[in-house]
């Protein structure tokens, strides 16, 4: 096929033409105008003329202690010091090996790849199953394209999280693990997107958020049948609807699921809240919730901030025990059901700015698998590493960013 | 160099602030035209942003953040004057034929009325997420964080606009062309 003619190429040779340059005129406008617009920088006390920040100087700066107080919190590790061994990398690991070799990495991992310059259409893009090992690379063959993907339970099928949908919406689908027969849950009614994020243990119904394009007595997270026997299903919570409107920018609260309990009777979710002022959008922060099927009422177990608002995934971990999430400052983190013992996962990254998220623990709980850019501006790939943070492996090694890993059980 | 400016205009600089107009000025401005597509109004939707930009400063408080922060004034700026313009404009608006056409030219006549149309009917928050991702180059992840909404939502964006604009060029011809909402 000619280069010329790809329609990528083309797409991107048409959103190239037209102007790059401000015009003079506009420049001058705007740098004329600062000079004339009060930057908000308060007003000077005329007997002293000295500026002040405004009458509540006093209390921005209590706020600057807080939020610096909340800074060394979420950074720091607190509660109780993980038991853990020196991460691979570290100027200790090769002086003290650890006693007991590290989990191997059993079982298959699926995902997406997706490439920033070709988009999701490339033969070498789409869903993926690889070998947790990192061998055995194959790409499935779905009727349906989608950027999510998790297995099921028992590693026969495969929750297709955002798939293409009617009318541009995403729809959840629902495929065989070699990605035959994809089956789109349709959500006919009032709603819109439809994102689903886990399966129940016993594989029969479905982690999802409903967007009920604003309306919201009916927007949240819900129980949804594997079938789509019974949309849009249970609703489990109800109180995410938030909507706060800055002269900046307008945000709109949400919740985001993360994934049942080992035992099926609790979730954990991410709830999406605005900022104040006016840009509440650019406030935006996520605090990880865990809440009981067939009770309409949550419970927050990380304060506002800890969690990235935008990639935190959440993930049970298989004894029930720990509850795993990609953090705000772009470290993992696992903390208790109960909001307890949060701590990071000492990851030995290649540098300080890598950027870790949307992890995934293994089917035994040995290991935990997750998306890093290694380094600001690199490539994104899969790495895993034991549940202690040791033992990090590279799993994928292909151009394209790898995201939303799922760990399953070996093929049978 | 850019921290150092956007710490002196922070401070009410405003010889530092015209440095960063100048810095960030042409990009934002090919931003805002491949988003509404008119001169004149990815013109105001630049002035309104940097103006913004300027009254708002002194609160950034991390100005490593202010390359995001600014795409996304920029960004925001594009929303409203598109739907300020779609109040009272009506939707039949000439097809700008008059751009490169011969040898060089990749997309032809034809592919750029079949392009313009399709754009037409994203709303501003694909056509956003469609220029930042194929024209600047944007990664995704920072794209999220310009539009504020999560990864996946830009990424849903992102497939069902291209998905049309390809179907428009006819290289996916079993897809119907829906109207594209907003998310």
């Amino acid at each position: 096929m000619n280069d010329t003619r790809d329609p990528n190429v083309i797409i991107g040779a048409w959103l190239d033409e037209g102007p790059t340059d401000l015009p003079e005129s506009t420049r001058r406008a705007i740098t004329t105008s600062v000079r004339t617009i009060d930057q908000r920088r308060g007003f000077t006390l005329p007997w002293t003329n000295r500026p002040v920040t405004s009458w509540f100087g006093p209390a921005l700066v209590a706020a600057a202690v807080v939020v610096a107080v909340a800074g060394i919190y979420m950074l720091a590790p607190f509660g109780r010091t993980p038991s853990v061994g020196p991460p691979v990398g570290s100027p200790t690991a090769s002086e003290e090996p650890p006693a007991t070799p590290p989990p191997a990495a059993v079982g298959r991992i699926a995902f997406t790849r997706y490439d920033a310059d070709i988009g999701p259409f490339g033969e070498n893009l789409g869903t993926f199953i690889v070998n947790a090992d990192g061998t055995g690379e194959q790409r499935l063959d779905l009727s349906v394209a989608s950027d999510g993907v998790v297995w099921s339970p028992d590693g026969t099928r495969l929750l297709l999280t955002n798939a293409a949908g009617d009318g541009g919406r995403a729809l959840p689908a629902v495929a065989n693990a070699d990605g035959s027969d994809a089956q789109v849950l349709g959500f006919d009614g009032p709603f819109g997107d439809v994102r689903c994020a886990a399966w129940t243990p016993d594989g029969q119904r479905l982690l999802c958020s409903v967007d009920a394009r604003g309306d919201p007595n009916l927007a949240g997270i819900y129980s949804v049948a594997a079938d789509g026997s019974d949309q849009p299903g249970q609703r489990l919570t109800t109180d995410s609807s938030v909507v706060v409107n800055g002269s900046i920018s307008k945000c709109s609260g949400q919740d985001i699921p993360g994934d049942f309990s080992p035992d099926g009777t609790q979730f954990v979710f991410i709830r999406m809240l605005c900022g104040g002022g006016e840009d509440p959008a650019a406030g935006q922060t996520a605090e990880i919730r865990v809440g009981t099927v067939g009770e309409d009422q949550s419970v927050a177990i990380t304060i506002p901030g800890i969690a990235h608002p935008l990639l935190p995934g959440a993930r049970w971990s298989p004894d029930g025990q720990w509850i795993i999430f990609g953090g705000s400052s772009h470290l993992l983190y696992r903390v208790r059901p109960d909001g307890t013992d949060r701590q990071t996962i000492p990851v030995a990254t290649p540098s300080l700015d890598a950027f870790l998220y949307r992890p995934d623990w293994s089917p035994d709980g040995s290991r935990i698998v997750f998306s890093m850019q290694a380094q600001s501006g690199g490539e994104t790939e899969l790495y895993s590493v034991a549940a202690d943070g040791s033992d990090l492996q590279r799993i994928t090694q292909r151009p394209g960013a790898e995201d939303y890993a799922s760990w399953g059980p070996p093929a049978p | 160099m850019t921290v150092g400016l956007v710490e002196r205009a922070r401070e009410g600089d405003d010889a530092a602030f015209t440095e960063l107009v100048d810095m960030y000025g042409d990009r934002c401005y090919a931003i805002a035209y491949r988003i509404l597509r008119d001169t004149e109004r990815a013109q105001d939707a630049v002035q309104s942003a940097f103006l913004l930009c300027w009254r708002e400063l002194p609160k950034l408080r991390d100005p490593e953040r202010f390359s995001v922060w600014l795409h996304r004034l920029v960004v925001n700026s594009c929303y409203e004057e598109y739907r300020r313009h779609k109040r009272w404009s009506s939707n039949i608006r000439a097809l700008p034929l008059d751009g490169p056409e011969g040898p060089d030219s990749i997309a032809s006549v034809a592919d750029r009325q079949a392009l313009e149309l399709a754009f037409g009917q994203l709303s501003p928050e694909h056509r956003a997420v469609v220029v930042l991702h194929h024209h600047v180059g944007m990664p995704l992840a920072t794209i999220a964080e310009v539009v504020g909404v999560p990864l996946g939502t830009v990424k849903s964006r992102l497939f069902h606009a291209t998905r049309i604009l390809r179907t428009a060029l006819g290289a996916d011809p079993d897809t119907d062309i829906p109207e594209v909402r907003s998310a």
